[in-house]
C-alpha cells in the first residue's frame, strides 16, 4: 500500500467520524486508493430488516453503498478536495444478506467530468464474486465547498 | 402472532406501530406511520443520528433511501394481503433538494402490482408535498398474495 493510500484510508476514517449516521452504523474504512474504496459495515441486530432470517435491511445496505460511493468520488479527486452530494443512486439486490455477518462495499468512481462523477459499487460478505447487491450512482460536485473541520485536518 | 394477523390488527385499530416495530430497522432511524382513512403518511422525526454532512447540516442520503424503502415495504404490507415481507429487487432514488435537519414525510403509491412483483413509487418532503426532497421507485418480490 502506498503512502497516498494510507493517507486516503485515514482521510475516509476521519470523515466517517463526522458523518453521524455512518458513525452510528459503525462503518469503517478498510482500503482506499484513487481506484476505489472499501468500507466495512459491522452486523448489529438493530439494523435487521427481517427478524425471521436476520438479514440486514435494504436501507442499511443502501446507506453503505451511498457512503462508499461518495468516498470513491472523493478519493478520485484527492488530494483536491471537492464535496459531491448524491444526485441519484440505484441498487439491485441479488440475494439477502447473512445473519451475524459483516458487510463490505467496494466502490469506484469510474468517470468524473467537471460537474458530475459516476460510480459503481459491489456489496458482498467477503467474496466479491458472490455479491449481495450492486449499486450505480451519480454525484454532483459542489461549486463552493464550505469549510469542514475534517477536511482541514486532512490537509 | 403471524405477520398477516399483525397487519390486520393494524388496519382494524388504525395504528401501524406494531407493524413498524416488527422491522427492527424502523426504530434504528426512528420512523413512524400515520393512517388517514386509507392513506398512509410516513414520518421521520428530526434525529441527530440520521445526519450525514455535519456542516450543512443535512440528513444522510442513505437514511432517506432507507426511510423510503421501509415506507414502501410497510405500505405494501398494509395494502396487500401477504404473509411474507416483500423483498426488495431494486431501488432507485433521485435527490431533488437537500434534506434539512428537521422532520421528513413520505407517501407511497403502488404503481403496478403483478402476480409476483410490485412496483412502488415514493415521495419524500419536508415543507410541502409539492416541493419534494427526493423521489424513488422500486420493485419488490411478493410471495403468496392472497386475492
Amino acid at each position: 500500500m502506498s503512502d497516498i493510500d494510507d493517507q486516503l484510508v485515514a482521510f475516509c476514517q476521519r470523515g466517517m467520524a463526522d458523518i453521524r449516521h455512518s458513525e452510528v452504523l459503525g462503518i469503517k474504512a478498510v482500503a482506499a486508493s484513487k481506484q476505489g474504496v472499501t468500507l466495512l459495515l459491522p452486523y448489529q441486530p438493530g439494523i435487521v430488516g427481517d427478524i425471521e432470517t436476520g438479514a440486514m435491511h435494504g436501507g442499511v445496505i443502501f446507506s453503505l453503498a451511498d457512503q462508499a460511493s461518495g468516498f470513491a468520488v472523493f478519493s478520485h479527486r484527492y488530494p483536491k478536495v471537492q464535496i459531491a452530494p448524491t444526485l441519484d443512486l440505484r441498487i439491485d439486490h441479488m440475494r439477502k444478506s447473512t445473519k451475524d455477518t459483516d458487510m463490505l462495499c467496494f466502490a469506484e468512481c469510474y468517470r468524473a467530468t467537471d460537474n458530475v462523477a459516476f460510480t459503481r459499487a459491489v456489496i458482498h460478505e467477503g467474496d466479491i464474486d458472490n455479491p449481495v447487491a450492486h449499486a450505480v450512482g451519480s454525484y454532483m460536485f459542489l461549486e463552493n465547498v464550505k469549510d469542514q473541520r475534517w477536511l482541514r485536518e486532512g490537509a | 402472532m403471524d405477520l398477516l394477523s399483525l397487519v390486520r390488527d393494524c388496519r382494524d385499530t388504525l395504528t401501524c406501530k406494531a407493524l413498524i416495530d416488527h422491522i427492527p430497522y424502523s426504530a434504528f432511524i426512528g420512523m413512524e406511520c400515520e393512517q388517514f382513512g386509507e392513506e398512509y403518511i410516513f414520518r421521520l422525526p428530526k434525529n441527530e443520528n440520521n445526519l450525514g454532512n455535519p456542516t450543512l447540516p443535512a440528513i444522510h442520503g442513505g437514511v432517506l433511501g432507507g426511510f423510503l424503502e421501509n415506507a414502501a415495504i410497510i405500505h405494501l404490507l398494509l395494502k396487500l394481503d401477504t404473509p411474507r415481507l416483500p423483498k426488495t429487487i431494486d431501488f432507485s432514488i433521485d435527490y431533488l433538494r437537500a434534506g434539512h435537519h428537521k422532520e421528513t414525510y413520505a407517501s407511497c403509491e403502488i404503481t403496478r402490482q403483478g402476480r409476483r412483483a410490485a412496483n412502488v413509487s415514493m415521495l419524500a418532503w419536508q415543507t410541502k408535498k409539492s416541493e419534494p426532497i427526493a423521489v424513488a421507485r422500486a420493485h419488490f418480490l411478493m410471495e403468496q398474495i392472497i386475492e
